[in-house]
């Protein structure tokens, strides 16, 4: 500290009440009200508890606008606990998040499942964190063929393929483009920490957590505290407050429209209820007793 | 001063804004790399195998009888539809062969007789221990048997809402009991490729291909979800070690198809190649081609147990010269005829065989020994005698039957004749003046007393059959025509192309007569 810099002996005596308020006082008073412009860094949370279709996917994308939108909200988290979805919501959402995450960085928690299109959504965040028993993977494309085409009797169409989609070959290409894109977006996220071949990737198959972190499908087994202690320590951040993205978006709360097939019986199916390519994994349901 | 006092109060100003973010930020997030997400542009889709395309044969018309028959399963709950394997059907009647098809188990056995192959495709009801039995009989006797299952048709009920694939039933099973008689089991697995594949790891592709008339010009098949196949016999096709079976997880080179039993049994993993549109990817029309071809093949040799399909050409009804038409025999000839239209086959008598026909001979024992008959009987190497158990046992037996001058084309060399004995006193020892009870030894069979006794003796050829009724007198004759319109010889024995059977009437009388 320079001699310049350092106030004269005297320099204290000669403050009275008056000065210390207008010179001292005040400008802190000032500064702390100031500094409440300096928000407290927020951890948003998004949660996925459903499938991934149109309405859990427009949810899930408003939720990351907010986020982006919001610069408090200093990273994301992502708790998971969904078998997939439609092809076009889940890559919807993929390229929303990746977007995001060129300014926050985004964590997932597996919770029960990431399966299929959630763990493609999975693999497009920044760390993953699972339960040792969280079913991971079922990487791949499911979808039923479409019919094969015909012309009825009183409807008229404008082409071949315009009742029926797509031939089924061309289905079947499709679905298999899809495959490698999913492979593409698994590479690309998980890069070195990948520790396993395309063929065991696309093999469909579910893990635990604790397999699935020896693939290098996930990066750690843990709760969502340390998910949050993580997203905080890669956004740089501390003292931070967790909140639900949901509620800061004001969406309401959250009902699941009919994306699974109900039974004649009036039984919940684990198929999806419309025809399409999805990113689904379709459990083993259980018999009724 | 007053700048020392500015300088506090500025401090005083921003020290809460710093101090509050050093409590909240140690730092700032920087992507050192942007973001990277697939490229779907760069993802090229695989094109589809073209066809190769397939030269028709013109194959020259059969005669109906002629024509080979394939019989088509559809009575075992296959999980097929006949319209789906249209191209199959086409490659086939193509080459002039018929198709038919069985639709009730217990006819099977009835309808093997009368065709020269059996196709078997994803059947889900079992095949009853009978049927298996003619089935293999039908091999035995030369018949064509080629069965198909496909893993994407093994299912005749799937649990939609619980998923329990538990209740499936597998095709494979069933076809399986067919093909244990010769080596051949399906695997209750599906083949897959993760590594080479047709644009679905289910969609398999084929270029390991044995030398075999079934295999000819084949360069790369596709199966579209295949089983493989254990077996001892000669592999067809062979899939790559990138190939592995859904039981294992692991590559073997299991074979799809095999052939075994003298190389008329087939059996294949896929049924969808030979379905639209898959049948007109890679070589899928060419091995359907080769499939029918094999199966639309010569018309089997038919023998004994065919009965009563033994003709396939029209009749001569060929009578020894002598032989009076009486009422007896003009019934004989009558029943005759009937039998022959219920297989839509023409009967016309004539003294001698004509080409292009199979002949029917009607003969008493006494008659048979004329001489244009022995070029026929002299194959079955019968010898007739009077018996020595009968009242007279120290009487010789009197040999009768003659040797043939030479066999005929038509007679199957397997049955020549062992070195016949010399005829001798042949009219009268047929006779059975004396009470001698007159006795026909059968190589193989034994001997037996004519009495009450009719034999129907068969002999196939590549130019003609030939059938021969042999009994005691016109009305036994008759009587034992009537055996072919009932369609039974169950009540015979019957060994190789020889049948023994009771006549009735002549029993009544004889035993009337005693």
């Amino acid at each position: 500290m320079t001699k310049s810099m350092i106030p004269p002996k005297n320099f204290f005596k000669s403050w009275d009440i008056k000065s210390i308020l207008l010179w001292g006082a005040l400008p802190l008073i000032t500064g702390i009200l100031l500094s409440f412009f300096i928000k407290q860094p927020l951890i948003g949370v998004i949660r996925l508890t459903d499938a991934i279709y149109n309405l859990s996917a427009r949810d899930m994308i408003t939720q990351i606008h907010y986020a982006s939108q919001h610069p408090e909200i200093k990273a994301i988290v992502l708790v998971m606990d969904s078998p997939g979805g439609t092809v076009a919501d889940t890559e919807a959402v993929y390229m929303e998040l990746a977007r995001l995450r060129q300014s926050k960085p985004v964590i997932t928690v597996i919770e029960g499942m990431a399966a299929s299109g959630a763990y493609y959504l999975a693999a497009g965040t920044d760390y993953i964190f699972a339960k040792p028993n969280s079913t991971v993977g079922s990487i791949g494309v499911y979808s039923s063929l479409p019919k094969y085409p015909l012309v009825v009797d009183d409807v008229y169409s404008t082409g071949p393929y315009k009742l029926w989609g797509s031939s089924r070959d061309a289905t079947m290409r499709e679905i298999e483009i899809a495959k490698q894109g999913f492979l593409q977006a698994v590479k690309l996220g998980r890069a070195k920490a990948l520790k396993t071949s395309d063929e065991i990737i696309l093999s469909g198959q579910v893990w635990n957590g604790s397999e699935s972190l020896k693939l290098g499908l996930v990066d750690e087994i843990g709760s969502l505290s340390q998910a949050y202690e993580k997203a905080a320590k890669m956004a740089h951040i501390a003292h931070y407050r967790v909140e639900d993205l949901r509620v800061l978006a004001g969406l309401p709360e959250y009902t699941p429209d009919q994306f699974f097939l109900t039974s004649s019986e009036g039984i919940l199916t684990p198929y999806p209820a419309k025809a399409g390519i999805y990113y689904l994994y379709v459990p083993p349901a259980e018999r009724l007793p | 001063m007053k700048t020392n006092r500015m300088i506090i109060a500025l401090i005083c100003l921003v020290l809460p804004a710093l101090i509050r973010t050093l409590w909240f930020f140690q730092g700032s997030y920087t992507r050192s790399e942007p973001v990277a997400t697939p490229d779907y542009s760069q993802i090229e889709l695989q094109t589809l195998p073209l066809s190769t395309p397939v030269v028709l044969e013109i194959t020259a018309s059969r005669a109906d009888s002629s024509r080979p028959v394939v019989l088509l399963d559809i009575g075992h709950d296959n999980m097929f539809s006949v319209s789906e394997i249209e191209p199959f059907i086409e490659a086939v009647t193509d080459l002039k062969a018929e198709i038919r098809v069985n639709d009730d188990p217990t006819m099977l056995a009835q309808m093997l007789k009368d065709v020269d192959a059996y196709v078997v495709i994803a059947p889900t009801l079992p095949f009853e221990i009978e049927e298996r039995d003619a089935i293999n009989k039908f091999v035995a006797r030369g018949g064509r048997l080629l069965v198909i299952t496909d893993p994407t048709r093994d299912m005749s009920y799937y649990g939609y809402v619980f998923g329990d694939t538990a209740a499936k039933l597998q095709s494979v099973n069933i076809a399986n009991t067919l093909l244990e008689a010769y080596q051949i089991a399906f695997a209750e697995d599906y083949l897959y490729d993760m590594v080479e594949n047709e644009a679905n790891f289910r969609n398999i592709i084929l270029t390991d291909f044995a030398q075999d008339v079934l295999t000819k010009n084949l360069n790369q098949v596709i199966f579209y979800s295949a089983h493989s196949i254990r077996t001892q016999a000669k592999a067809l096709i062979t899939v790559s070690e990138t190939t592995y079976s859904s039981l294992t997880d692991v590559g073997s080179n299991h074979p799809v198809s095999a052939r075994a039993a003298d190389e008329q049994v087939v059996a294949l993993g896929d049924m969808t190649f030979m379905t639209r549109p898959y049948v007109q990817v890679a070589d899928n029309q060419l091995l359907v081609r080769n499939l029918a071809r094999w199966l639309s093949g010569e018309k089997r040799q038919r023998n004994l147990h065919d009965f009563p399909y033994l003709f396939t050409r029209p009749v001569v009804l060929l009578l020894p010269k002598d032989v009076t038409l009486d009422q007896d025999m003009l019934g004989m000839v009558n029943t005759a005829q009937k039998f022959l239209n219920a297989s839509n086959l023409s009967l016309r008598l004539n003294d001698k065989p004509l080409e292009g026909y199979d002949l029917l001979i009607a003969s008493t024992y006494q008659q048979s020994q004329a001489k244009e008959l022995q070029l026929y009987l002299g194959a079955f190497a019968l010898e007739f005698s009077a018996g020595k158990g009968a009242q007279d046992s120290n009487r010789e037996a009197m040999a009768l039957t003659a040797t043939p001058q030479s066999t005929p084309e038509t007679v199957n060399p397997a049955l020549t004749p062992t070195p016949a004995i010399e005829t001798e006193e042949a009219t009268d020892t047929l006779r059975d003046k004396t009470g001698i009870k007159q006795t026909v030894t059968i190589p193989g069979m034994g001997r037996f007393s004519l009495n009450g006794i009719g034999l129907i003796l068969f002999s196939p050829g590549n130019e003609q059959n030939t059938l021969i009724l042999l009994a005691s007198s016109e009305e036994s004759l008759n009587d034992l025509s009537l055996l072919l319109i009932e369609e039974d010889l169950s009540d015979c024995l019957i060994q190789e192309n020889i049948a023994v059977c009771p006549v009735t009437r002549e029993s009544k009388n004889n035993s009337s007569g005693d």
